[in-house]
This record gives structure tokens, sequence and C-alpha cells, in this order.
């Protein structure tokens, strides 16, 4: 109930106007601050979601993998640069990001992953180093302005996030598999 | 009989790996004969060829290489078939794609795929092309990370973690030198780590350039893209033969009766092979001067250190074992002595080819590709057909025969004769990848493709031998069943 | 003339490998106990480790010493001549394109489109020299002319359907 209620509000306050022209404002919050929130206050609800109505995940998403799919499809579909601008020009847009962050990714993502086996995890992982490891490539390389709402200087603080974030994803890999399991 | 579990999905892949083997060889062969002017199929055919042989030859490498260290690694950890079988579906659906890529939309960007070349083919290949290959060859190491990741997993249940799966608490002394992981567990390990890594910079740069294949706007940095490809290439390309000496420890020790115990100068060898197996690829960027110094003076030197892990210790354990030994040679532990013969042939002209002095009159020569025709036909084949035979030798009643025998004095005559040619024509300043030749560079080029002619007779022999094995194979079941 | 004694000793070295291989295969039909043979033979094998190490170490000094990517040292006080090349699909552009013997010339290589290399080979067509031509990059390497005839200039990386006619000369007098 507790994740719930503070999920609803997490999503509330982020749809407040002058937090939304806030996050909005420099691309590295709107990408690696307000996305991962709208995330968070999905897998907040989705604690609740998921046990008040078990049969439903447990049918549709028993092995973890369709779940994990949709956030994968929904994900990469964020990481588009031109979806970036989309969800500054386009209104339909803009709602869907607040929709699919929490309902299509936060929900799922929170079924999903207890129910992931220790292969499909490291699988997904892996799935996602590279990927934010491109993004921070094209982000910090590129010589022109990827998103017209954004400036140039902008999008490579943008970069070396992903590049920040990549490399904790590394790290957080290289020290689980290197520290001793032998007592679990 | 009984078969152990997963021997025949075993089988199948080393099939499958083998009759790619064979028909890249094929490949290798008209490339050859067009370079010594004897056919002409014009220079698109010869660069699409040039791509299908490279990549068909590491996918079949890699594929083959996995089913070995599979094999011997779930004897002492639990692993998946069912991962193994989706590899071989990944694996082919891959090679589809390349193929259609390769000989439909005619992309010949070689399968080092240098950016920005996949994008910028001056009219030769479309996007189409590019993104059919990238994509492809995507799968074929998604295949592949499924099986290390799963192979990770099991190794850190069984030991505890990846360093003790290398046997570091070996070598700092905090367990004895009996309890050591096996030598299967140790170099399972290293390509568990190595490989990954590959992985990894290749997943990057494969996206980077598909990225750029669809927009050409987006421009990366080339120096930072070619060091993640050769990385990427280097990596995996040379893991295939730790992945296959793993049949090395297990076929001699058990066919000599001579055990072949982890120690520490042997867990010290494959911790530094783990190391310099990643680092050393700037080995192939010392054209690229503005690379920093250090790098490629590093890159220099760990090259020559990362001979000595085989030198020092695999390839003198395998003397070692097999001396006085009074060992009955068979097919399988033929093939497998002569593989490490192979292996360390092949590394002495790379070793000479990593200074930088050497370097810059030989690299990209056919010198290169001399070193790893003999490095991987004279190592790593040898050790797939060699531990083909040993996997059958007690299974059945097809005994290997006379022809057996001759096709393992054509095959060893025979790769010699492609990798000296290369190496011969590498001498005389050839360069490699080249659709023809001067007229004084032809004659090695003639002489190589006819020994690879020779040379796909000799596999001709050992792959016929396995599909009399499974035919036989699947008669004995069926008569079984009807039993049954 | 390195690649004379790189091929020399790629066969010696390789020659040797095949004797001792072919020594310890027919050495096999005897059986001795293994344990005295790990004794012995560790023992030999750490001297040849010494050994190895060594001489791997006395040939990394030695080709160390003159890297073909810093200035060389004999040209000290002689003026080094600077050519600017810029290779393109499929072909290359240079500054320049006459020189005579016992010059020195400083090549800086870059391209317009994909990576190319620039591999120049003597009159006897024998490879003197190459760097890559990388995009946004220039590499760069000396050389010194020590013959006079005609120098070619090969594209040493493949770079597309017309690579192996990416050619262009340079006269030495």
């Amino acid at each position: 109930m507790k994740g719930l209620m503070y999920g609803i509000i997490l999503y509330i306050v982020l749809l407040l106007p002058s937090v939304i022209s806030l996050m909005e404002k420099f691309i590295v919050t709107h990408m690696l601050l307000q996305m991962p929130l709208l995330l968070i206050s999905g897998v907040l609800i989705g604690d609740f979601v998921t046990k008040k109505c078990p049969s439903f995940f447990e049918k549709w998403n028993g092995s973890g993998i369709p779940g994990m799919t949709l956030v994968y499809i929904v994900t990469m579909y964020w990481m588009l640069p031109r979806a970036m601008d989309e969800a500054l020009l386009i209104h339909f847009v803009n709602v869907f990001k607040y929709v699919s962050f929490p309902f299509l990714v936060g929900i799922p993502l929170r079924d999903s992953w207890p129910r992931l086996s220790g292969l499909a995890k490291g699988f997904v992982i892996f799935n996602y180093i590279p990927m934010f490891g491109v993004m921070a490539w094209l982000y910090i390389d590129a010589p022109i302005q990827l998103c017209n709402n954004y400036l140039e200087s902008e999008q490579k603080i943008l970069g070396w996030g992903f590049f920040t974030l990549m490399f904790c994803m590394l790290f957080y890999i290289l020290q689980n598999v290197f520290i001793d399991h032998s007592a679990e | 009989m009984r078969m152990e579990k997963g021997k025949s999905t075993i089988i199948q892949q080393l099939i499958i790996a083998a009759m790619m083997i064979i028909l890249m060889m094929g490949f290798g062969v008209l490339m050859l004969l067009q370079q010594g002017g004897v056919v002409d199929f014009g220079p698109a055919a010869f660069y699409q060829f040039l791509t299908i042989h490279g990549t068909g030859m590491i996918g079949g490498a890699v594929l083959a290489a996995t089913a070995i260290m599979w094999y011997f690694l779930n004897k002492y950890v639990k692993l998946s078939l069912s991962v193994l079988k989706l590899n071989i579906v990944l694996f082919v659906l891959g090679v589809v794609m390349i193929i259609v890529g390769v000989f439909a939309f005619e992309f010949s960007g070689s399968w080092t795929f240098l950016y920005p070349l996949p994008a910028i083919s001056s009219g030769a290949w479309g996007t189409a092309g590019a993104l059919t290959y990238l994509i492809g060859l995507q799968l074929v190491g998604l295949g592949l990370l499924i099986v290390l990741l799963d192979a990770g997993r099991a190794i850190i249940q069984k030991y505890g973690s990846l360093g003790k799966g290398l046997g570091w608490d070996v070598i700092t002394g905090k367990k004895r030198e009996q309890d050591a992981p096996p030598a299967a567990v140790v170099a399972s390990t290293m390509v568990v780590i190595v490989d990954t890594a590959a992985l990894l910079s290749g997943t990057i740069v494969i996206f980077m350039n598909i990225i750029h294949v669809i927009n050409p706007a987006f421009t990366f940095d080339p120096l930072l893209a070619k060091n993640l490809t050769f990385a990427f290439g280097h990596i995996l390309a040379n893991s295939t033969i730790y992945m296959a000496v793993i049949a090395v420890y297990e076929i001699l020790s058990r066919s000599t009766g001579r055990p072949w115990k982890s120690n520490k100068a042997f867990l010290i060898a494959w911790t530094m092979s783990t190391l310099f197996t990643m680092i050393v690829y700037p080995h192939h960027l010392l054209q690229d001067t503005v690379m920093p110094t250090w790098a490629l003076i590093v890159g220099q030197v760990l090259s020559f250190a990362n001979g000595l892990p085989v030198l020092v210790i695999t390839a003198y354990g395998a003397l070692m074992i097999v001396y006085k030994s009074g060992i009955k040679w068979r097919m399988g532990s033929s093939l497998i002595f002569l593989s490490m013969f192979g292996w360390t042939a092949g590394v002495i002209p790379a070793i000479l080819d990593s200074a930088i002095m050497v370097n810059h009159v030989m690299h990209n020569t056919k010198w290169v590709p001399g070193h790893f025709h003999m490095y991987m036909g004279l190592g790593v084949i040898a050790m797939l057909f060699g531990f083909m035979y040993y996997l059958v030798q007690n299974d059945q009643s097809i005994r290997p025969n006379q022809l057996d025998r001759f096709a393992f004095c054509l095959y060893t005559l025979s790769i010699l004769g492609v990798s000296f040619s290369f190496l011969t024509s590498g001498a005389i300043s050839t360069p490699r990848k080249f659709a023809t030749h001067f007229e004084q560079w032809q004659a090695p080029a003639i002489f190589g493709g006819v020994s690879g002619i020779f040379l796909m007779i000799a596999i001709g022999i050992f792959i016929i031998y396995f599909i009399r094995y499974m035919v036989n194979r699947n008669k004995d079941f069926s008569v079984e069943k009807e039993i049954a | 003339m390195i690649q004379l004694i790189v091929w020399y000793a790629t066969l010696l070295f390789i020659i040797l490998l095949a004797v001792v291989f072919g020594w310890v295969a027919f050495s096999s039909k005897k059986k001795q106990d293994y344990a005295p043979i790990i004794k012995r033979w560790y023992k030999a094998r750490s001297i040849y480790g010494v050994l190895l190490v060594v001489l791997m170490l006395v040939v990394t000094i030695y080709t160390l010493r003159e890297l073909p990517f810093n200035e060389p040292s004999h040209v000290e006080g002689v003026e080094v001549i600077p050519v600017h090349v810029e290779a393109f699909q499929f072909g290359f552009e240079l500054n320049m394109t006459e020189f005579s013997v016992g010059d020195t010339v400083e090549f800086n290589v870059t391209t317009k489109d994909v990576t190319h290399g620039f591999g120049v080979y003597d009159p006897d067509m024998v490879l003197v020299g190459q760097t890559q031509a990388m995009p946004e990059y220039t590499n760069t390497f000396y050389l010194t002319f020590d013959q006079p005839g005609t120098y070619q200039v090969l594209c040493l990386e493949y770079c597309g359907l017309a690579h192996h006619m990416m050619m262009t000369e340079m006269v030495v007098k």
C-alpha cells in the first residue's frame, strides 16, 4: 500500500507543469532524470498491482520474458534522438512518454525481473551495457545537433551521463563475478 | 548404446562447423586462384568471397570451439543444454543473414567492416546489404553471449567466483594445488571473461555502424571505432584456440594415462593469457601513429609476452605428457598432438610481425594471413577434427581406416602448403586482400590455391567419416527402437 | 632486408619446433614412469623459460631503438621534406612526387572518405614503409629514399571494390 501511495505521489509530482518544464529544460535531466523517475513511479505502483491481480500477470508473463521484451522495445524507442524531439513537439508523443514509462516499462519490469532466470538477467544487462555505450558515444561524438531542441554542448553532457551509467553497470557486473559466492 | 546427454547436439554442431569450414575453404581456393591469374570472377565477386570467407571461418571456428568447450566444461559444472541449442539456432539465423547480405545484397566490406566503410562503399553495396550483414553478425554474437553467460553462471555456482575459476586462491596459496580447478574450468573461465569483453566492444561497434549506415550524418570517432573493432575481432579469433585447447588437455591426458593437473605455473600462465589476450590488440594498430606511442609499444611488448604461456606452459606440457608415454596413436590423439605444433608454429610469424619495426614493412601483406592460416588451420582445425575423432572412437563399429590416415598426412602437408605460400608472398611484399596480383606475385598464390584443393580433399575425407558415423548411429537407433 | 631476416628466422624456428615435436612423437613409443620425467623436464623448463624471456627482451630492446614514426636520428641537421598525402576512393593526392636519392621525407597521411593504407614500394617492389590513412586523423611516418627509380604507392587497407587498383607513383632521381 505504501509503495502504491509513494508511486502515485511521485507520478503526480512529475506531472506538475513547473516540474515538467524544469525537467525538460536540459536533455540530460529529460532523459536521465525524468524518464527514470517515471519508471520508478511505475515500479512502485507495479508492486501493488502485481500483488492485486497475480493471476493476470502469471498468465501473460509467467516466464518474465514477454514483460521484459516490452520493456526492451519501449526503452529502445526512447533511446532514439528523434523520440526526444518529438516528445517536446508532438503532443501525442509527449502523452505517450507519461504513459509508457510507468505503465509499459515500470510495471512490467517490476513483474518480470524476479521471474527471470539468472541467465536471462545477465542477458538483459549485457544488452543494456553496449546500448548505453553506443548512446554515450553517439551523444559525445556527434558533430551535429541530434535534437533540435537541445544545444550540442548539452548533448555532450548527456553522453557522459550515459557513459557513467554504462561504467556503473560494468563495475557492478565485475564486482559481482569476482566476489566469492561460494558461501551462498 | 546410450548417448551421453548433449552429445548428439555437440556432434551436430561440429558437423555444421566442419561443413562451413570446408565451404569457406572453397572460397579461399577461388580467391587464391584468382590472385594467381588462373580464374577471373571480377573484383566484386572476389571481395564478396573475401567477406564471406573471413566471417564464415571465424564463425565456424567459434562454433566448433564452443562445442569443445561446452562438452568438457559440462563434465565439471552443470550447463544448460537448451542454451547450447538456442545458440545453434541463432548462429544459423545469423549465418543465413550474412549470406544474404553478402551474396544477394553484395555487401563486401570484409569481416573487419572497418568504419566508415560499411556506409561508404562508393556504390558497391547499399544500406540493405550492410544492415543485413551487421545484424546477422550481431545474432551470431548474441548466440555466443548466452553460452558464455551460462558457462560463467555455472562456474560461479560451483567455484564461487570467476577469480576462483582461474584458480587465484591457489596462486595466492589459500588453497592447495591438489584442489585447483581442472584445466577445462580454468580455460573456460578465461574464455568467458575475454569473449564477453570482446562481444561488448563488438556490439557497441556493430550498433555504431548500423546507426552510421542508416544515417551517415551521425559520424563517430574513427580511431575509437578501430580500437573497438580490432579488440572485438582479435579477441574473438584468438579465443577460439583457448576454447579448443581444452580438447588437448583432456584428450592427451586420457590417451597417455598421465594426469594434466593445474599447478601454480599453469594457473599463472592462464591468468596472464586472460589479461594479455584482452589488451594486445593494439598490435593491429601499429600503423596508426596517432595512437599514443606508449600504447603501440605496449602492443609490441605484450604480444611478445603473450607467446610465453603457450610456448612455456601449454606446448611444453603437451610435449612432456607425450614423451615416453607409450601412447597408442589414434586419429584423435594424432590430430591433437599435431594441433599443438600448429599453434606454436603459427605463433612465431605473429610474434615477429608484432615488432613495430617489422610490422612497418610486413603488416597488411600476406604475411599476416600466413600466420593465422597456420594458427587456425593447423591449430584450431586440427583440434576440431581431433576432438571429433576422439568423441566417436569408442562408440561404434566404424573404425578409422587407411583412408583417414592418408587424409591426416594430406591435411598436414596441404595446410603447411597454404600457410607457407602466404608467408612466402608476405616475404616478397605481396599485399593481402588484393583481387588481382602483379605477375611476380602470382606463383605463390597458385601454389597456395592448389594446396587448398588438396586440403579440401583431406577435410572432405574427415567429414565423410562423420557422416558415415551419423548414418550408422541413426540406424542403430532405429534398430534399438524396433527391439524396444 | 627486414623481410628476409624475418622469413629465415621464421623458417628456422618452425623447423626447430618440427624437430622437437617429431622427436617427442618418435620417443613416445617407449614407456616410462611420469614422475621422473616431470622432475627432470620441469628443471629444463625453467632454463628454457628464462632463455626465452631473455631472447625476447633482447629482441624487444633491439627493435624498439628506432621507430618509423619518430624522426630518424641520422637526419639531425638535414632538412626533412614534409609531404601531404590525401587518400580517397580510389586514389592518392600527393603535393609532391619527385625526390632525390638521400631525401628524408615526412609523410603526413589522411583520407577524404574511408580508411585506406599508404604503402611505399621501392623500385624492386619491396615494401619499405607504410601507414594508415584514417578519416579525421593524420598519421605520420618518415622514410629515406636510398635508391633511384620509380617508387609505387599501393593502398594496403581494404577500401572497396577498386582497392587493388588504387595506386600512384613517386619518382626518385
